[in-house]
């Protein structure tokens, strides 16, 4: 289990505002993207509450008649907001939208969105930091990795991210001979046309050319690096988009 | 014998009622009245009276929606039977909801002091106001919807623009009680001032959901002010 983390003005002020109210009994409703942090929100501010998941109405209508603290994911998902009643309870609910229905408005005290991990850049590198030592830990990496933020995924909050620094790590530890084993699976599994030689240049060429023309910023230089006429780097270059 | 005292019956009558003579003075006004006289000026009144004064001697009844802070009227009634004296009654709107037993569970003893502070500390965390709060540290706990209340709040304070000045003042309404359940109680007043104009779009909403607490809401561009019965 990850620690909860909170770097964020954004972040800081809805667990606050949670904090401050949990000797009330209010009703509150997070909204936010998934993978955004919702629901470890939740589980921090109410530890010992059950969690319950919008989908089964029938369970959340249990829990509430024996729990006055409870924490319901997908709220979205509930198919009939009438039959709710939150008087007298502490409920922390997590939604990907506040649904239309007039009624969600009624039963929270308080309705808090929490942009997601890209609008909230400091805690996506306390996260980042976090992931990198699970997974250095998990690949059996030894050597110091620095990843900026910004080369990171984050379109799809923690769960991006989490990918995109396993693919960076992965990557920094191999070597040529990584990348022709690698290449050697991808060709046994996708070679079958009958020019597939001019379908996968590009998987040598593009790369190369691309990295090059950023590492030396120029196309006469490049070509001297590469050893190849310039008019063929240029129109390789012009091939590939680059 | 024919009872003639009818005197008594209109001093306590719920609706204001004021005798005006003709040099514009007040020369009889009952108990209903004198609340009244605390929210609108006399001379306001008269001019009422004879706005609405029926074109010969007798009396005229008009409809109109007349507002004066937390008393809201449907009509009046103005008569006269002589040069010397015209008479205004006011018909007092009524508001006849009562909490049904279930509706009162959610109401539990509260300190509303502490309610309300924390309700500035929450927004104080997302918008940029300056708040000047004066409270009465006396008021005793009494029954409150925690969660109604801090979404009435909520939406209150949305309704004040970013950056504005805030006066909020919470204290014991004296002298005035309103029954609720048959239970005779007490009022604090809860008032939220500005000098900026505020967006009143969201006030039929606050003003919804205030009637559900049994709170009287009342608001215009640069307050709002809540009569919250001490249940």
């Amino acid at each position: 289990m990850i620690k909860f983390i909170a770097e964020s003005t954004q972040l800081v002020n809805i667990v606050k505002s949670l904090q401050l109210t949990k000797k009330f009994f209010v009703s509150s409703l997070i909204v936010g993207e998934a993978y955004s942090g919702k629901k470890s929100v939740a589980r921090h501010v109410l530890p010992d509450a059950p969690l319950v998941d919008g989908e089964n109405l029938n369970n959340i209508l249990d829990v509430l008649q024996r729990h006055d603290e409870v924490i319901i994911n997908n709220f979205h998902k509930i198919a009939n907001f009438s039959l709710l009643n939150f008087d007298n309870k502490r409920i922390i609910a997590t939604a990907l939208y506040q649904p239309k229905d007039p009624k969600v408005d009624e039963l929270f005290g308080y309705i808090y969105t929490l942009p997601p991990l890209r609008e909230r850049l400091d805690d996506a590198q306390a996260l980042a930091n976090i992931f990198i030592q699970k997974a250095k830990q998990t690949l059996s990496l030894s050597h110091e990795v620095f990843i900026n933020i910004k080369d990171l995924d984050l379109n799809e909050n923690s769960k991006s991210l989490e990918k995109s620094i396993y693919k960076k790590l992965v990557f920094s530890d191999i070597d040529q001979k990584d990348i022709e084993e690698i290449m050697y699976d991808f060709f046994l599994e996708h070679l079958e046309g009958n020019d597939d030689y001019k379908k996968y240049l590009p998987l040598f060429e593009k790369p190369l050319i691309e990295a090059g023309l950023k590492k030396y910023k120029s196309q006469l230089k490049l070509a001297g690096i590469l050893g190849i006429n310039r008019n063929t780097l240029r129109k390789k270059a012009n091939e590939y988009g680059l | 014998m024919a009872y003639s005292d009818y005197k008594f019956f209109l001093e306590n009558d719920n609706n204001p009622f004021i005798l005006f003579n003709a040099e514009k003075r007040i020369v009889y006004l009952n108990t209903a009245a004198e609340f009244l006289l605390g929210r609108v000026s006399k001379y306001d009144l008269y001019a009422m009276c004879i706005e609405h004064a029926p074109k010969a001697y007798g009396s005229k009844m008009t409809y109109l929606n007349l507002r004066y802070d937390d008393l809201s009227f449907y009509g009046i009634t103005v008569g006269y039977q002589d040069d010397e004296y015209i008479g205004i009654r006011l018909y007092q709107s009524v508001k006849n909801r009562q909490p049904t037993a279930k509706e009162l569970t959610k109401f539990i003893d509260t300190d509303i002091n502490t309610l309300l502070e924390t309700s500035i500390s929450l927004v104080a965390m997302q918008e940029q106001f300056d708040i000047k709060l004066m409270i009465d540290m006396d008021i005793p706990e009494f029954k409150i919807s925690q969660n109604d209340f801090f979404k009435i709040m909520r939406k209150c304070f949305n309704s004040f623009h970013s950056g504005s000045k805030l006066n909020i003042s919470l204290k014991l309404r004296v002298g005035e009680t309103i029954y609720v359940k048959n239970k005779r109680c007490k009022l604090v007043k809860l008032e939220i001032k500005t000098q900026n104009e505020r967006d009143c779009s969201e006030d039929q909403e606050l003003e919804r959901l205030c009637e559900n607490n049994f709170i009287d809401y009342l608001a215009d561009e640069k307050k709002i002010r809540l009569l919250i019965p001490m249940l």
